[in-house]
Formats: structure tokens, C-alpha cells, sequence
């Protein structure tokens, strides 16, 4: 045990340590298409727009691993053949076709249902999943038609409603598809990167999400903790747990808190109800949370290098992508700009040092979680990959842009990191692929429920997690 | 050294009774962190001898914890520090892909001295103890007591910024570098739409106060020195510009636009009289950024004093012109109507419709407005040249008056005084966009771009004057942010 128990000496050397410059910045091509530019935005449009993109580009690719997978064979003497559009599948022969998933739910929320059942006086009850295996309809879509999709492959397969499948199989006689075999993208291309193991000078990327800063007087500690523990001060030596080695803090969604939980707070019951007024009673804002958000980043971006992301809770657009929060709501973080500080979309791309991360705030992977049994996010976020797309949901329950000619969301490349952020809980694993290609996920936990953050070592991709305790006693 | 810090702390903790962090010690003595940790504790072994049981310490501690792994037949792997186990049943079969689920876990802990032993046990491997406090009773579990230190130090560490920062950090980061000014993010169509509009509008005096034939106030005005009739000019459309751009900044940015203020102002004849202005429209918004907005304008403060007070002399003057003119019967009336009309619409709404008026608004209303205009601004600037931070906001009211026998309903710029209570409005109320009735017919013929009143509720003697406003400031809504409260005021 080494304790930290010294006399202090007149002429007391202490180490102070300079963090190692870190080149973690931004993919241009990518932040390009995320970024919604305000002065040409509409939202006129159709969304079909956008499925029409991202099946006219993932159906080339799962073609190609169609064929790959399917050419020459034959099932009952019949040999399999593509079919181009989903209407012209014939009955009785065996072929495969390529489309759009959609799930008919009957529990997905509908906004006609609500209309129709509005004299009720019950209120829908918000479902944690609307996937409901007795009564969902799985069909397959494209610009033709819609085909209705049967079987057990088909069912026991994750899929959701927007991703680009190939099925092979034939079309029963009640009009049904009966699926024999299902093929996704897969991964997509990845860039060559070395992972080092040798340890010279680690490096290590700090992902931190749902801090949900509230600034209240019941604020939990463990936050004060967090942020000493960013800014090299917790350790007692430097080193430990890699206080110094830590070159970049990304902070994935939810940074401050849930409005809705702040309304109890402060309250003084004793004034009267104001009157009602329409539209934005000013005297209702609450400046605290901001005001206590702008200065732990403005402390933490002068020992570290920080990047903030959207969550749902933060004050930015709701649909994805999320435009980065404006920097003018953080005055005193706002004088790092463009040195240590950076506000970025929801989802990012990062470069570091050739080391390509996708991070998101970890809505794209809770929309998922409706649509499927379980709660194995890891494979969420991995079957994300395999369809080169990481919001496959929107805008269809994943409230979206109307994108009129590309759709940001579809993995070109895959990355070497992949991140979520306000996940339930940490969870990491690697995914590798046909190609070789091989990737880390991280299910980043959220820090307000679980006060653990995650550790990414940059050379080697591994992961630690580092967890903060305050209170007297712990179980 | 060590004795003056443990005479420091002894009166601290034990003679004040006030607890101290670590970071606070060293915020507050200027020392590094690391130093701070060895004085803490020094002090602290020589408090068990000298006052004791008066200083209660708090320990941080850091290691890997015991965590006890269940024999489960799903885990992949089970090891001696498993930070995530796959609770579900179906994930946790055999997979293609490669599962890793070995991760170290470091855990920080905060620790009362009553139980450092105890949580001593639950650790595999402690990297390290120190002491985090000291004070002069045990904590509350929800530690309180430090979250009020802690809040001591951000504010210390704000205010000091990265000079204090290095000096006692012992992780710096070389690339942090705090810049004393705003960035500016300028939108680049935005500079160029707003240099022209104020030079533009210096041409207007002349033209304006030539066809005024209505109010003798403004002919009086128009009488006085050029500087004065030119001063209000700039203001009032600087002030356009002003809440316009606060527009902007609620959609974008602020700062550009106190920028963009700043680069306007140097193009316009008369800078001195655009600090009133933008400083009055600075203050309405959060607290941080006006004081930036402030500090911006700042070295011009004095002279902004020097005009305040010519302003002032040339308001008396003003004033004083004959009241037959509804237009300076409005100062007086419109605080009894301000008492009646509720100050309790959003302000912000407001702003919004107000601003997007402007473009329009410029062009016709600027020469009846350029004696109000001063007249207003100027009032307020004097009466509160600083501080006005969270305190007053401009809020747009719609008063109607009768005069000459025709009824008036004008928008009136107001100070608000914003407070937590309620919103109670200042005595000083302005016409911002004064329109009487009686003037000049050919400015309902000038940018009506949608006749359409926008709200329901026009006297019909008025109807004109009332659809001209209404329809400017439904072209406002649509131009402009653009907000429904415009629609829901009379209601």
C-alpha cells in the first residue's frame, strides 16, 4: 500500500506533467454532412427522399455480398437467381432481392391512433419497447413495392425497421415470402491502422457521458470528483490511473441535466401561481445549470482538450443530426474555443492520429432497443456496423432531417472506434470482419446513474473504466 | 512555510470552524495541488496532538476494488476484476466475433476518517490515500459541506483563468489558451448588410425632417444643431441594428453581432451615441454575455458619460416644446398605460418582432422617430450606465392613446425591471416606433408586404394605421425569428 503520507520539505519538488499535444480532430468529409447549414435548411420535404438514398447506395454493396454468398446456389433443384425489384418475385421460384426493412408494429406509437382515440381520457402508456413478435409484420421495401417476409430466419434475425438486407428465398403460395437466408453489408472498408501495445507514452482518450450537470445544492459529488479527476488533481501521483496520460476528454450527450428533473428543484410554493401566459415565461428560466456546465468545461479545458456532443437532453436540435450546442451558451469555455475546446455533431467522426472514431450520444442505439428483444446493446451497436448504417431508424421512430440527397448516417468506412454514449451500463468488445477489418465498441455508461467513465487507450484500443465513490458508506 | 500554513488552518478549521479542501488551499494560497495535499495532511498530524478531536479529515482513496464474481454459467470469461458480465441469456452465446471482457477498474473514493479502515478491506489494491479535508465535524453523507467548497474553487478557478491554472496544476496542457476577447463568428452575409444600413440612414434626417409636417416637436428637433438631429438618427437606427442583432444572436450568434456592432459603429459618423444603445440591449441578455458585451465597450465608458449628459440636456429641451404634439404627450401618458398594459409579456417575443420590424420600419419611421428615439435611449443610459446585467429588459408594449381625436395605438419600447417576483416596469417607457395617425399617408402605401393585421382586434378609426402595423410586423414574423406572442398580445 502506498499512501501519500509526507512531511512537507521547504524546497518540496513536485512533478507537474505536460500533457502530450493530441491531434484528435475531426473527419471534414463527414462533419460536412452532419452539419446542417441553418441558412438553406428546409423542412418541406418528404422523408421518403432520404430512404430512397440510402437504398440506391447500401443496395450496390449488398449486392455484391449477395452474389458472393448466393451465385451457383440451389435449393430443391432450383437455382437462386436475383430478382431486381421486390414485385417481381415469382411465386414458387427460389430468388433473392434486395430492400429496405420495415416493421409494421402495432405498438409503435401512431400518430393517427392518437388522433382517432383522443376523446379517450387515457393517456398512451410510453412503451420501453415496441417490439411485439406475436403481431409485428416484417416486409421488405423498395421504390416497387412492399413484400411481406415469413419464416423463423426472418424473425429471430436482428433487424429494424430501415436497414438493407438481401433475402434469398420463395414466395409461398399466400403471397408471403418465405426466407431462407439473409445477408447484410457487412462491414464496411476499413483504413489500415496499426494498434501498438508497447507502452512508451500512453495516450488515452477520456469518454465521458449523461454527466447531467445541474448545478443544484444536491448536486452529486462524484461529479466534482470527475472533473478533478480530469483535471490531473485527484491522484495523488499524476500517473495513477492514467490522470496524466489522459490528452482528450469527449463528453457523448447529456451533459446537462434533464430539465424536467430540475423542476422540483428551487421551487417556492409559497408565491402565488403566476398567471398563465402564453408562450415563453422568461422568468421561469433556470440559469444554473449552464452557468454550472460553462464553468466545469471552462476548468476542464484548461488541463485537457474537451469536445462536447449532444445529447437528448441538451440544448440543440432534438432530430439527428444533432448540431453541435452553440458555443455562445458557454461563455467562459467559449475563450478556449478553437485551442482546447470544441463543440461537435451528434454523431462525430474523429481522427487521431489515423485511429478513425464514430461516436455518437447514444440515441441511434436506444431507438434500436425498441425494435429488438433483449438488451444486449453491444450487439446493437454491432449490428449497426454490419449494416453500414448507424441510425437505421430514423427518421422512422429516430426523429431525423429530411435529407433530400444523401443520408450522413451510412458508414462509408468503418472505424477503428465506435462509441455510445448514456448506455445502462459499460460494455466493450471487438468486432472483426471478412475483410480484416476490426473494431472496438464501447457502450459508454451513463455517468449520473453508474459515476463510471471510460478510458480508451489510443495506441493499443483497450479499455478501462475508472468509477468515483462519495458518501460515507457504500454497499 | 509549513508553520504559516498550519497557523492558517488551525484558524481555519478549528478557530472559524470552516472546512477546506485541498483545492481550495491551493486556489486560495496559490501552491500546487500536490503541495497542498502535504500540508493538509502535515497539519492534520500535528491537529491530532493539539486540538484534538476538533479537525476531522476526509480521505480520497484510489485502487482497485474486490468485486465479488458470481458463478455464472453465461459468462464468457470470468476474471478476477470483471467490469461487465452479459446479463442476457442470448448474447452470450458463442459468437463469430471476438468478445473481450477484461477491463480494469480504478475506483476513486471519498472516505470520512471514521471509515477509511473499513474501506481499507474492500480494496485489492490501494494505489493511494491522502487527505481530501479537513473540518471541524464529520460530514453529512451527501457532503454538502464540500460541494460549498468546491463551488468556491470554480468560481476561483474561473476568475483566475489559465494563469492560475498553471501555476498550481500539476497537468497542463499546452494547447489550452484562453483568449481575453470574444471569438467572433461572423456569418459572412451579415457585416456587409450592416455597414451600409447605418450610412444610409444619415441621409434621412434631411429627408425625413423636411416632410414631417405633423408633431412641431419634431421640428423642433429638426430645428436643433445638426449633431444632435444626426445623433438620434444613428441611434435610432443603430438601434435597430441592435435588437436585430440580438435576433441573430438567439439564433446564432451574439458576439459576432456586438462585433459586427462594433465594426458598424466605426463606419458611422458618430460612434459615442451607439455605446447607449448597444450596451442597453446587451444588458437584456444572460448575465456573462452582457458583462463580455460590456467589457467590449468599456474603454468607451467615459464618454459615453459626457454624452449621456448632453442627451439629457437636450431632453429637458425637448420636452419642454410645445405639448400639443401627441408625440411628446406620450412620455407622459404612456406610464399610466404601461400600468394598465401587462409588463408580463415575454420580452424576448417581443424583441423578436421588434427587430425584424426594423428593415421596414427604418426606412418610413425613422425621421418621426429620431426625437423619441434619443430621448428614450438617452434617459435610460445616464440613469443606469452599468450593472445591468440580469436587471432590465427591453419589452415591446402596444399602448393606445387617443389624440386629436383619432386613437393611437403605438408600440412603446419599455425598461422592464426583471425580477424573480414579478416583472414591474420602470418609469421610463419610450415610443420606440411612434406612429400618429395623423402623419403622413403615404406610409401605409410604403413596405406593406402583407396587409394582413395580424391580430383580430382593430378599432376601425385606426384600422389603417393599426393593418400597416399589423401587417409590418406580420412581414416581421415572417421575416424575422418570428413569434407567435405577437398574436396572442391583445388577448
Amino acid at each position: 500500500m502506498r499512501s501519500h503520507f509526507c512531511r512537507i520539505l521547504n524546497d518540496e519538488q513536485y512533478a507537474t506533467y505536460e500533457r502530450q499535444c493530441d491531434s484528435c480532430s475531426l473527419i471534414d468529409k463527414y462533419d460536412k454532412e452532419l452539419r446542417i447549414d441553418r441558412k438553406t435548411v428546409k423542412y418541406e420535404q418528404q422523408f421518403a427522399n432520404l430512404y430512397f438514398v440510402r437504398l440506391s447506395k447500401l443496395k450496390k454493396r449488398v449486392e455484391k455480398v449477395a452474389s458472393d454468398a448466393w451465385d451457383g446456389i440451389s435449393l430443391w433443384g432450383q437455382k437462386a437467381k436475383q430478382v431486381d425489384r421486390v414485385l417481381d418475385v415469382k411465386q414458387g421460384e427460389l430468388s433473392w432481392v434486395v430492400g429496405t426493412v420495415y416493421m409494421e408494429m402495432p405498438q409503435k406509437p401512431n400518430i393517427l391512433e392518437e388522433i382517432t382515440k383522443e376523446f379517450w381520457t387515457v393517456a398512451p402508456i410510453s412503451k420501453d419497447k415496441i417490439r411485439d413478435p406475436e403481431h409485428d409484420e416484417i416486409t421488405l421495401e423498395d421504390d416497387s413495392g412492399r413484400l411481406l417476409l415469413a419464416g423463423s430466419v426472418i424473425k429471430e434475425q436482428l433487424i429494424v425497421t430501415g436497414c438493407v438486407i438481401a433475402v434469398l428465398g420463395l414466395e409461398t403460395s399466400t403471397g408471403e415470402f418465405e426466407v431462407r437466408d439473409i445477408v447484410l453489408p457487412g462491414l464496411a472498408p476499413q483504413i489500415p491502422h496499426q494498434i501498438s501495445t508497447e507502452g512508451h507514452k500512453r495516450r488515452y482518450i477520456a469518454l465521458v457521458s449523461g454527466m447531467e450537470i445541474s448545478g443544484s445544492v444536491h448536486e452529486e459529488y462524484e461529479s466534482t470528483m470527475l472533473i478533478e479527476y480530469l483535471m490531473g488533481e485527484l491522484g495523488s501521483d499524476a500517473k495513477l490511473a492514467h490522470g496524466s496520460e489522459i490528452v482528450h476528454a469527449i463528453f457523448a450527450g447529456n451533459s446537462f441535466a434533464d430539465p424536467s428533473a430540475l423542476e422540483t428543484d428551487d421551487q417556492d410554493e409559497t408565491l402565488p401561481p403566476k398567471q398563465k401566459k402564453y408562450g415563453y415565461d422568461s422568468s421561469a428560466y433556470k440559469a444554473k445549470p449552464i452557468e454550472t456546465l460553462d464553468s466545469v468545461l471552462a476548468e476542464i479545458s484548461m488541463s485537457l482538450s474537451v469536445d462536447l456532443m449532444p445529447g437528448d437532453h441538451d440544448p440543440t436540435n432534438l432530430s439527428m443530426p444533432q448540431q453541435p450546442i452553440h458555443p455562445a451558451l458557454l461563455p467562459n469555455t467559449r475563450s478556449f474555443l478553437g485551442s482546447s475546446f470544441r463543440t461537435v455533431t451528434n454523431p462525430c467522426w474523429w481522427d487521431m492520429d489515423g485511429v478513425r472514431m464514430l461516436g455518437t450520444g447514444g440515441q441511434n442505439i436506444s431507438d434500436v432497443f425498441k425494435y429488438v428483444e433483449g438488451d444486449d446493446r453491444l450487439k446493437m451497436m454491432e449490428s449497426t456496423l454490419l449494416w453500414q448504417h448507424c441510425a437505421p431508424t430514423a427518421p422512422d421512430t429516430l426523429w431525423s432531417y429530411p435529407f433530400q440527397d444523401k443520408d450522413p448516417f451510412i458508414l462509408d468506412e468503418c472505424p477503428h472506434v465506435y462509441f455510445a454514449g448514456n448506455q445502462p451500463k459499460f460494455a466493450t468488445s471487438i468486432l472483426t470482419g471478412a475483410d480484416g477489418q476490426s473494431v472496438r465498441i464501447i457502450a459508454v455508461p451513463q455517468f449520473s446513474v453508474t459515476k463510471e467513465i471510460v478510458l480508451l487507450d489510443v495506441d493499443s484500443l483497450e479499455c478501462e473504466v475508472v468509477a468515483f465513490k462519495a458518501g460515507a458508506k457504500h454497499d | 512555510m509549513a508553520v504559516d500554513y498550519n497557523t492558517l488552518l488551525a484558524t481555519r478549521v478549528v478557530h472559524e470552524q470552516k472546512p477546506i479542501t485541498y483545492r481550495l488551499l491551493s486556489r486560495e494560497q496559490k501552491i500546487n495541488v500536490t503541495v497542498a495535499k502535504k500540508v493538509l495532511y502535515a497539519f492534520y498530524d500535528a491537529a491530532k496532538k493539539q486540538y484534538p478531536g476538533q479537525v476531522h479529515a476526509t480521505y480520497a482513496i484510489a485502487g482497485v476494488e474486490r468485486v465479488a464474481t458470481p458463478a455464472d454459467e453465461d459468462t464468457v470469461m470470468s476474471d478476477a476484476l470483471p467490469s461487465s458480465q452479459p446479463t442476457d441469456p442470448d448474447s452470450s452465446q458463442a459468437e463469430s466475433e471476438v468478445r473481450v471482457n477484461e477491463t480494469t477498474r480504478t475506483t476513486f473514493q471519498l472516505v470520512q476518517q471514521e471509515d477509511l479502515e473499513e474501506v481499507k478491506l474492500r480494496f485489492d489494491r490501494i494505489d493511494m490515500i491522502y487527505v481530501y479535508s479537513l473540518e471541524p465535524a464529520p460530514l453529512s453523507s451527501d457532503l454538502v459541506v464540500l460541494s460549498d467548497c468546491q463551488r468556491a474553487v470554480r468560481e476561483m478557478d474561473v476568475s483566475g483563468g489559465l494563469e492560475l491554472f498553471n501555476t498550481i496544476a500539476t497537468c497542463q496542457n499546452p494547447k489550452a489558451k484562453q483568449s481575453s476577447k470574444p471569438i467572433q463568428i461572423t456569418p459572412p452575409s451579415a457585416p456587409a448588410g450592416r455597414a451600409p444600413a447605418p450610412s444610409k440612414k444619415a441621409d434621412k434626417p434631411t429627408v425625413g425632417s423636411g416632410d414631417d409636417k405633423s408633431s412641431l416637436a419634431k421640428q423642433s428637433s429638426a430645428a436643433q444643431t445638426k449633431k444632435p438631429t444626426q445623433r438620434p438618427f444613428q441611434l435610432s437606427t443603430t438601434s435597430k441594428p441592435k435588437p436585430k442583432v440580438k435576433t441573430e444572436a438567439q439564433e446564432s450568434v451574439q458576439e459576432s453581432g456586438a462585433a459586427k456592432m462594433l465594426e458598424s459603429t466605426k463606419e458611422v459618423p458618430v460612434i459615442k451615441k451607439e455605446k447607449p444603445a448597444t450596451k442597453a440591449a446587451s444588458s437584456t441578455k444572460p448575465a456573462e454575455v452582457s458583462q463580455e458585451l460590456q467589457s467590449m465597450f468599456s474603454d468607451n465608458e467615459s464618454d459615453q458619460e459626457e454624452d449621456a449628459k448632453s442627451d439629457v440636456d437636450m431632453i429637458d429641451e425637448v420636452d419642454e416644446a410645445p405639448m400639443d404634439s401627441g408625440l411628446i404627450g406620450e412620455p407622459a401618458e404612456v406610464p399610466d398605460d404601461s400600468a394598465s398594459t401587462s409588463a408580463n409579456d415575454t420580452p424576448d417575443s417581443k424583441m423578436d418582432s421588434q427587430p425584424a420590424e426594423d428593415p421596414e420600419r427604418q426606412t418610413d419611421s425613422a425621421a418621426e422617430v429620431e426625437t423619441e428615439e434619443p430621448v428614450a435611449v438617452d434617459s435610460t443610459a445616464p440613469a443606469k450606465p452599468k450593472g445591468r446585467k440580469r436587471g432590465t429588459r427591453k419589452v415591446e408594449e402596444r399602448v393606445s392613446t387617443m389624440e386629436n381625436g383619432f386613437m393611437v395605438r403605438k408600440t412603446v419600447t419599455k425598461w422592464v425591471e426583471y425580477s424573480e417576483s414579478e416583472s414591474e416596469s420602470e418609469a421610463v417607457s419610450v415610443p420606440a416606433k411612434a406612429k400618429p395617425a395623423s402623419s403622413k399617408p403615404e406610409r401605409k402605401t410604403s413596405p406593406a408586404v402583407k396587409a394582413e393585421p395580424a391580430e383580430g382586434d382593430k378599432d376601425t378609426d385606426s384600422s389603417d394605421t393599426s393593418s400597416k402595423k399589423g401587417g409590418v410586423k406580420k412581414k416581421g414574423l415572417m421575416k424575422g425569428q418570428g413569434s407567435l406572442m405577437s398574436f396572442f398580445k391583445k388577448k
